[in-house]
């Protein structure tokens, strides 16, 4: 079985996972928003590989989709920090801040170079 | 047989605690959408399969959608395993931490490997995320 033969049917699976869920109990809104997050990004990688013209096209548009997610989920999770249900003793919580902050640092060189 | 939230009705709405109540026909909606999303997830799914190969860049995409696979095990897992312990919210938490810093990580060898341009389209306002980000997550460490 092809590598991608062996995503699309993890995928199948997961999504036959969440629709057996959504069949049987009453899901908490926050569960759903997740749910619905975690959907738009597989199918927007999907939509992006099926659209894509050629591999150097498709690459370009896998490295701005990791960028626009990265974006998102930083923005989430700094909301999450300012209402408190994130914190200093959420776990993994450091190793974050020290991505941040390599992140950070290499961006601002970047842009400051205008390369 | 089981009951599916299509099947719902206003009865169903009633006996929510009140303060659930204003909230029913959000998660509504919420709930129409990921039907909708898991629904052409499918669809895109059997078109991927039926098309030919992008060659080189077809390992990349494997792995972008493994991930993506792999996120959205954890968010069925967090549902099964928060709602028996009472911290879905707390999860939730943990599981977006983890998923921020493997994305991070992955922005962070893209741009170690000098394949990301300073004109990139999203690029300023990512960098002014994290620096928002750097701030609060420096004041909160002090506190």
């Amino acid at each position: 079985m092809s590598d991608l033969n062996h995503a699309a049917n993890e995928l199948r699976q997961a999504l036959n996972d969440i629709e057996a869920k959504l069949a049987w109990d009453d899901l908490p809104m926050a569960a759903l928003e997740e749910f619905k997050a975690a959907l738009d990004n597989v199918r927007t990688s999907l939509l992006s590989l099926i659209g894509a013209a050629d591999a150097s096209d498709y690459q370009r548009s896998v490295r701005r989709l990791r960028l626009h997610r990265a974006a998102q989920v930083c923005h989430n999770i700094l909301s999450s920090v300012i209402d408190g249900t994130i914190g200093p003793a959420t776990p993994g919580i450091t190793e974050f801040k020290a991505t941040v902050d390599e992140t950070l640092s290499r961006v601002d060189h970047l842009i400051g170079s205008g390369a | 047989m089981a009951k599916t939230r299509d099947e719902g009705t206003d009865h169903d709405v009633e006996h929510l605690p009140e303060h659930l109540q204003d909230l029913h026909p959000v998660a509504e909606a919420i709930d129409a959408e990921v039907r909708r999303g898991v629904k052409e997830v499918k669809e895109a799914l059997a078109t991927l399969q039926a098309r030919e190969p992008l060659g080189g860049a077809l390992s990349e995409g494997v792995r972008s959608l493994g991930s993506e696979v792999d996120s959205l095990r954890q968010s069925v897992w967090a549902v099964l395993t928060a709602q028996n312990a009472g911290d879905l919210a707390g999860y939730i938490g943990r599981v977006r931490i983890r998923r921020a810093n493997e994305l991070c990580q992955d922005v962070l060898a893209d741009l170690y490997a000098d394949t990301v341009p300073s004109n990139m389209p999203g690029l300023r306002v990512f960098n002014a995320t994290l620096q928002e980000l750097a701030e609060v997550l420096e004041v909160r460490d002090d506190e």
